[in-house]
């Protein structure tokens, strides 16, 4: 079972004085991702100050945990544009930085529009996705 | 600089309405200023290359000059990197298919601005300039010269020897031939990093509107801004030619046919990507001088796709009248054929789902002579 985030992000020496309201206690300043189906998981997802620029490449930070007994298998994280029907060209590299929590380097958008971030856990074999939406002008 | 935009969104429907016969026709919205400005500014801050310690160092461009200029590393001494790539031609050869020891299959590209790519190629085979230098060198329809006689030629030559050793404190190591092809392959993109497009008016336009400047922007010829309105508008031009060099660096089916004769086709990024994975002279090698490997990303995440076969790299529309022919076969000789191209395209042959990147636009002929106006805008000469 994944142990409260708190506890991870005390361990990762962060500032006290911050906002801890945001989904598995992260940051209020990070994306609630939505739950796409049934999930026995929450998620958080931090892109940093400025909004993904097109062309440019940008890392993530993700904070998961288990809103049950459910434990966490793997995970992965990817993005699509819903109205071309594609993803990205790369595939993003993920790496865990703690208890529940990741980094994920290598997005890029390639174009600007209506993108959507996927994150996908799995857990007894069975996946569930949560995501969220960004729009890059 | 958003106050600022709708100031001048105004400023260019009153011009328009006071001035000529198209009196009422709206120019450009503020979704279309506010798009327009992300295009810029230019020239962008260029850091030097991490991958190639001699990036940016003086010598190493003189002696990546010297390089690039002498026939002597071609087979047959008679073909120099700018033989193809000529300063006077727009850094191209302004053939539709470029000319080696055999006919190419492909487009001789501009080097204007190579220094900003992320792939190089037009099937990004190479993830850095200094790997993309040598590979003509070797190519056998291309300078057909291999690492020893290239090393040999360097070091026979006094002038040149004093240079490489000069730059990299070491003469020609004879011994270490593959190392010593890659020092001047670093030397040659050092070289090249030089070649840059300076200012062009649709620069100045853009600037103006960022800064509000009434008189400035009202420089801009009006078909170059219907054109604009065009681009930046139901055009979707930017889906992919975005951002100051206007190109996202990546790969597009642009509708271009991609056979080339009975049994033949080219596979565009879906090879390139395969030479890529194949290749020591990567971001993510041992040749890279950057001890953080900063730019391995590329080759280790880029994915291979299906739609990646005839996909071709999406070019920076930078000095184009300087370097028709057009499309990564030089099949559209003019402006005006690479627009009614994509307005009359054919999407029948594009292998997509979901809402069309490219559609065909339908452009009467004074959009279409719009169009051209505005690309012509992003050239410097």
């Amino acid at each position: 079972m994944i142990r409260t985030i708190i506890t991870g992000a005390f361990c990762l020496g962060l500032s006290t004085s911050a906002t801890w309201a945001g989904a598995c206690g992260a940051p209020d300043t990070w994306h609630t991702l939505t739950p796409e189906d049934q999930t026995s998981f929450k998620a958080a997802l931090n892109l940093g100050a400025n909004t993904p620029t097109v062309g440019a490449p940008f890392d993530v930070e993700l904070q998961v945990c288990s809103t049950g007994s459910k434990s966490l298998d793997r995970l992965s994280v990817d993005a699509t544009m819903p109205a071309h029907k594609h993803g990205m060209n790369y595939q993003p590299q993920l790496s865990r930085t703690g208890e529940g929590q990741y980094k994920a380097t290598g997005f890029l958008f390639h174009m600007p529009g209506h993108w959507k971030i996927t994150v996908s856990v799995y857990s007894d074999g069975a996946p569930s996705h949560l995501s969220m939406d960004i729009n890059v002008p | 600089m958003r106050v600022a935009g709708r100031l001048l969104a105004l400023v260019v429907l009153t011009l328009l309405a006071t001035g000529t016969a198209n009196s009422a026709e709206p120019v450009l919205s503020q979704s279309q200023i506010d798009k327009l400005l992300l295009h810029g500014p230019w020239p962008v801050q260029w850091d030097r290359d991490p991958s190639n310690r001699v990036s940016g160092n003086p010598n190493a461009i003189a002696l990546g000059r010297d390089l690039f200029f002498s026939p002597k590393l071609s087979g047959n001494g008679k073909m120099s990197c700018a033989t193809c790539h000529h300063p006077g031609r727009g850094w191209t050869d302004r053939l539709p298919q470029g000319l080696g020891t055999t006919k190419l299959d492909r487009n001789t590209q501009s080097l204007f601005n190579v220094r900003l790519n992320r792939w190089f190629g037009w099937d990004g085979q190479n993830d850095n300039l200094w790997a993309q230098s040598i590979r003509p060198l070797l190519d056998p329809k291309e300078m057909n010269a291999s690492a020893g006689h290239v090393v040999k030629v360097v070091n026979g030559d006094p002038e040149l020897a004093e240079a490489y050793e000069n730059v990299f404190g070491a003469a020609p190591d004879t011994a270490n031939l593959e190392l010593t092809l890659v020092n001047l392959g670093k030397a040659m993109a050092a070289f090249q990093e030089t070649i840059v497009s300076g200012r062009s008016p649709f620069d100045a336009f853009r600037d103006a509107l960022a800064k509000g400047d009434e008189k400035a922007a009202s420089a801009y010829p009006a078909a170059a801004k219907r054109g604009a309105a065009l681009f930046f508008g139901r055009g979707n031009c930017t889906f992919c030619h975005t951002g100051p060099n206007f190109t996202n660096g990546e790969f597009q089916d642009a509708g271009v046919p991609y056979f080339l004769g009975p049994g033949r086709v080219d596979k565009g990024r879906y090879a390139g990507i395969g030479k890529l994975k194949a290749s020591k002279l990567t971001l993510a090698g041992d040749y890279s001088d950057d001890p953080a490997k900063t730019g391995a990303w590329k080759v280790r995440g880029v994915r291979a796709l299906h739609r990646n076969f005839g996909e071709f790299k999406v070019p920076s529309l930078r000095n184009l009248t300087q370097t028709a022919p057009y499309m990564h076969n030089g099949s559209l000789a003019t402006l005006e054929d690479v627009v009614r191209h994509y307005s009359e395209i054919d999407v029948e042959r594009l292998h997509a789902d979901g809402t069309r990147v490219l559609a065909p636009l339908h452009l009467n002929d004074r959009e279409v002579k719009d169009l051209v106006a505005f690309l012509e805008s992003l050239s410097t000469g």
